[in-house]
């Protein structure tokens, strides 16, 4: 099994809610903000965009790529994360 | 449009080339010096702000992003065209099933056909690898180099069980691996041990190398399954036909397996899966050398024609006139016993029972000789006086009964 980090244990383990979008995996303060900026400010819009783009992993990474410029290691967290979520509450 | 105000050398290493990833320009070779960073930094990201205003793309200086960029435009501009049904069915046409093309997805999905267009014959994993590739912001190359690689073999395996070709095999093993799992259920080795009843052709034929290896390597608690597995390697090149009989006869082998291992009593477990998954391979294979391999293993057996034996079993105590061999530890079930048992459980705390019992006896005694005036009946003036004078003198009776109150209450 991979590791998973305290907060995508965090994350995983109850509905998002109103969760800002830093509580997820791989997003930390930079990120965050530059998500905040383009108007996805909370964890939700993520999880929204990650459902239109059908849960696809390759297109979610290059988008989160273009967002908020994350390298491979948080594209891959967020991703997990998100996915796992998605398993468990969807 | 993010605008960063802050000074671009206050940023981090780390920061510059994430931001410069992110414009995707091109990171300068090795440990280069944070000026270069800075350098880079002003050049594209403050030209590239300044193009959004004025499409001026002349600033961008580096020769090979440019020529890529031309590329990549002249690309763009004819997926750009495309309408959004277009843009599907292009990107259908390769294979790819997208979803809703909507203002967020757009871009992605153009670069995707256009990736799909540039290397048409590279499939959807090689694609993700490329993706990696293209993406040089490794901040800590080493560990993002083993993820991708942890990565790809996830993908590669959610590729090979998704795919259509290995669909039915997929179905058919997790089908057959519930039936199986019962009778598997002694073996500790996993999902990958069959019993000999039921051996999938491609599962054997891909996995059968890694499970000598992986069985011969664990520890000897495992000796069950490489011995099995031995069998299994002689077996199999002989006869591959045989492996469909087998497999059809699975089921009522694998009942027959499981009631044999309720009525075996007192045989350990690696005993009788040993002894019993080979015996139905002679079984099920009329002309079958295999025997010479379970005369080797087990040269005490006794051979019977339906391969069924039983070994006894401790004999009953006492019955049908059988002597008593094995002394049993005593368990009477008699209810007079048992109660017996219940009270000699309580004989410690009995003790100590009677013994605070009377010592709140004495306690009571105690408190009773010590109150001086003792218990009186308080109508024991009164009777006095009845059975003195049976016509009470009133007035006396009176006063005596005033000298015994006041005297009580004195005494109170």
């Amino acid at each position: 099994m991979s590791s998973t980090s305290q907060k995508h244990k965090e994350f995983v383990a109850e509905p998002m809610g109103e969760k800002s979008v830093m509580a997820l995996a791989g997003i930390g303060e930079v990120l965050g903000k530059r998500l905040e900026e383009k108007g996805f400010d909370k964890a939700y819009v993520v999880l929204g965009q990650f459902l239109v783009l059908k849960k696809d992993e390759e297109l979610f990474r290059d988008w989160l790529k273009d967002t908020c410029g994350a390298n491979v290691k948080q594209q891959g967290d967020c991703y997990g994360c998100l996915r796992e979520w998605c398993d468990s509450f969807l | 449009m993010p605008v960063f105000i802050e000074d671009p050398t206050e940023f981090s290493k780390e920061q510059l080339r994430a931001a410069l990833i992110s414009h995707n320009v091109e990171l300068p070779p090795g440990e280069s010096r944070k000026e270069v960073y800075v350098d880079l930094y002003l050049k594209h990201v403050r030209n590239k702000n300044s193009a959004d205003f004025s499409s001026d793309d002349e600033d961008l200086a580096q020769n090979d992003t440019e020529e890529e960029e031309q590329e990549e435009e002249a690309d763009m501009v004819d997926l750009g065209a495309l309408t959004d049904d277009q843009l599907k069915k292009q990107l259908l046409r390769y294979g790819v099933k997208a979803g809703p093309i909507v203002g967020s997805t757009r871009a992605l999905y153009e670069r995707k056909l256009q990736r799909l267009m540039a290397h048409p014959l590279q499939s959807r994993v090689n694609g993700t690898r490329h993706a990696a590739k293209y993406s040089d912001s490794e901040v800590d190359e080493g560990e993002d180099e083993e993820e991708e690689e942890d990565d790809e073999e996830e993908d590669d395996d959610e590729e090979e069980s998704g795919s259509e070709q290995l669909g039915p095999e997929s179905a058919y093993r997790t089908g057959t691996s519930a039936t199986c799992s019962t009778v598997g259920k002694y073996n500790k080795s996993g999902e990958f041990f069959y019993p000999q009843c039921f051996i999938p052709k491609l599962r054997q034929e891909k996995k059968q190398q890694r499970q000598l290896e992986s069985s011969r390597s664990s520890s000897h608690s495992f000796s069950v399954t490489q011995m099995v597995e031995e069998i299994e390697s002689r077996l199999s090149p002989r006869s591959k036909p045989a492996e469909t009989e087998r497999r059809f006869s699975q089921t009522p082998v694998a009942s027959r397996v499981q009631w044999d291992l309720q009525g075996l009593n007192g045989s350990t477990v690696t005993n009788t899966t040993l002894y019993l998954t080979p015996e139905y391979l002679p079984h099920q294979k009329q002309a079958e050398p295999a025997t010479d391999i379970l005369m080797e293993l087990f040269p005490d057996t006794a051979t019977t024609p339906t391969g069924i034996t039983a070994t006894k079993r401790r004999s009953i105590k006492g019955a049908a006139g059988r002597p008593v061999k094995f002394k049993y530890t005593e368990t009477p079930l008699s209810p007079a016993s048992l109660e017996r048992r219940e009270i000699q459980q309580h004989l410690l705390p009995l003790w100590v029972q009677i013994i605070v019992f009377l010592l709140v006896a004495v306690l009571l005694c105690f408190i009773y000789i010590l109150m001086e005036d003792g218990l009186e009946n308080p109508f024991s003036a009164v009777l006095d006086s009845l059975s003195e004078q049976p016509i009470p003198d009133q007035l006396t009776l009176i006063t005596s009964s005033q000298d015994v109150s006041t005297s009580e209450t004195v005494a109170a």
